[in-house]
């Protein structure tokens, strides 16, 4: 499109996988009759031979060859479709037409506006109710969300968000926790074919004053707040975010379960021999804050540690499984969550007292040959640009031979521990987890 | 009956991109081949050099990488297009 704006014709071609996807971000970019040609999907993982059968062949979504779609792209004239300019508003009604409770689920199920799951229907009254959570006014801009940069961001407003915590089914007190997290502009609903998850931890007094849980079960379905906060991320990413719209704004090929809630949980301050995250992050003790954090999966670690209670050795070997590719926007990282018998047993037996020690350890234990790195598609799709503009320590990785060992996280800093659980049983569990962003709750009471 | 507010947010509004006129043809043309440099894209576009070097030999072509990963823009290449190419084919693999 950029190459069209400087006055040279283009043809983008693009696998059939994508066709919707590709058409509607032309529009939303204000091209709505770019000219694409479309190739038998996939094309990564493919032969030269098959790539070959794929240019001399046919279009599977116009049946045209492909060569010839390409060259009429370049050549044939425009139209006056083509040729038109202007502005497109796309205006957005504040009240749905009046119906009956039965036909206004249904049509929030049917448009996609919910998880799949019964949502509380949000009244004016229900609305007001909850915008007395917050100071702010219902007009204030919170924020810009899109589901991934290629993307067009929506903007919303306070009582945007508030209409999706009701959804949620949150309560007014748990308001703030909800703008914090969506004054971040992430979406918990990241448009990839990877699937990605999204995490939120909170900290400080907030936890307390809503009832969140950082003890036992705190990761499970057993907490309120925890339950609708991390609900009302969702929905915001829905509908305020850009749209989640699979095959459109949404691309994960298999989906991520942990989207319903984000793993929305409080630490366990109280119990940890450690500071609390946002301590760590900069942040005073008695301020509440999110922390965004943003992967795939969780894996939990059985057995207790054993005799020699090893947490931080079967951390590292865990964690060794995990892709170390790092991005401009996301350094390589991981997550751990470990409960407080496990801390308290790492700092007292080990001497990891602080977690930045236990980080720094992994760090240096945690590590790849050189050639199983550069092996990663993802660390050559995103690590090896950032190599060959010098960015280190990628660059000179490039020079080391192959049997080399490298630390499969760069800088220590990118593996985050929280400590959460009720002190049941000495587990832990960790995630490909990488940290994002925090906001202060406190600016949203 | 009951009355509810949108939970729909408001997307931007859409200023219309013209497109740039088209070539009568690509004879004695200049075209830009350029990999975005998502997974397989590389293949699939030397593919297509050779496909205009067999049954195209009159059209010129010129093949880049963008710098950068996909999501990267990559100003100094869209100059060059600008300045010596005539049009632009590009793939994005998957």
């Amino acid at each position: 499109m950029t190459v069209e704006k400087l006055g040279k014709p283009s043809a983008p071609v693009i696998t059939s996988m994508f066709e919707e996807l590709a058409k509607t971000n032309a529009f939303k970019k204000g091209m709505p009759f770019q000219r694409f040609t479309f190739v038998p999907h996939p094309v990564a993982g493919r032969s030269a031979s098959v790539h070959r059968e794929y240019i001399e062949g046919k279009s599977p979504i116009t049946g045209k060859l492909v060569m010839q779609e390409i060259i009429e792209a370049l050549t044939k004239p425009l139209n006056d479709e083509e040729k038109k300019m202007g502005f497109l508003e796309r205006a957005v009604p504040r009240l749905l037409a009046p119906d009956t409770p039965e036909n206004l689920h249904q049509r929030f199920l049917e448009t996609g506006w919910t998880d799949g799951l019964p949502i509380v229907l949000p009244t004016e009254e229900r609305v007001a109710k909850m915008l007395k959570g917050t100071s702010h006014r219902p007009d204030k801009v919170v924020g810009r969300m899109a589901p991934s940069s290629p993307h067009e961001a929506w903007e919303y407003t306070v009582e945007k968000v508030a209409i999706n915590a009701v959804m949620a089914g949150a309560e007014p007190e748990y308001f703030p926790v909800i703008l914090a997290i969506a004054s971040t502009g992430k979406t918990s609903l990241f448009s990839s074919t990877t699937s990605f998850a999204r995490m939120v931890v909170v900290n400080g007094p907030i936890r307390d004053e809503i009832g969140m849980n950082s003890g036992m079960g705190a990761m499970g379905p057993f907490n309120h707040a925890n339950a609708t906060i991390g609900r009302a991320w969702t929905l915001i990413s829905r509908n305020l975010g850009g749209g989640a719209i699979l095959g459109e704004t949404y691309l994960g090929s298999q989906g991520n379960n942990l989207s319903y809630n984000n793993v929305c949980i409080a630490e366990n301050e109280a119990r940890s021999p450690w500071k609390p995250f946002h301590v760590q992050m900069g942040f005073k003790p008695e301020e509440s804050v999110v922390s965004i954090f943003h992967g795939w999966g969780i894996i939990h670690q059985h057995g207790a540690g054993g005799v020699q209670k090893i947490y931080h050795r079967q951390m590292s070997t865990l964690l060794g499984s995990f892709c170390p590719f790092s991005s401009d926007t996301a350094p390589a990282g991981a997550i751990v969550l470990v409960d407080p018998l496990v801390a308290r047993d790492l700092k007292e037996i080990h001497g990891f007292n602080t977690q930045e020690k236990l980080s720094q350890w992994l760090h240096e234990n945690t590590r790849i040959t050189v050639g199983d790195f550069w092996d990663f598609s993802l660390v050559r799709s995103l690590t090896l640009p950032l190599a060959q503009k010098g960015v280190e320590p990628f660059a000179s990785w490039l020079k080391l031979p192959k049997e080399a060992l490298i630390p499969r996280f760069p800088n220590p800093k990118g593996i985050n521990i929280i400590v959460v659980g009720g002190e049941t049983n000495a587990f832990w569990q960790a995630g490909d987890f990488r940290y994002q962003v925090s906001a202060l709750v406190d600016a949203w009471r | 009956m009951m009355t509810v507010l949108n939970p729909r947010g408001k997307p931007p509004g859409i200023p219309l991109v013209p497109m740039a006129p088209r070539l009568d043809s690509l004879d004695e043309k200049t075209v830009y081949i350029v990999d975005s440099r998502f997974v397989g894209g590389y293949s699939l576009l030397q593919e297509m050099v050779g496909w205009f070097a067999k049954n195209m030999p009159k059209v010129k072509t010129v093949f880049r990488e963008k710098t950068g990963s996909y999501f990267d823009d990559d100003p100094t290449l869209w100059a060059e297009i600008k300045e010596k190419g005539d049009a632009m084919i590009m793939a994005i693999g998957h």
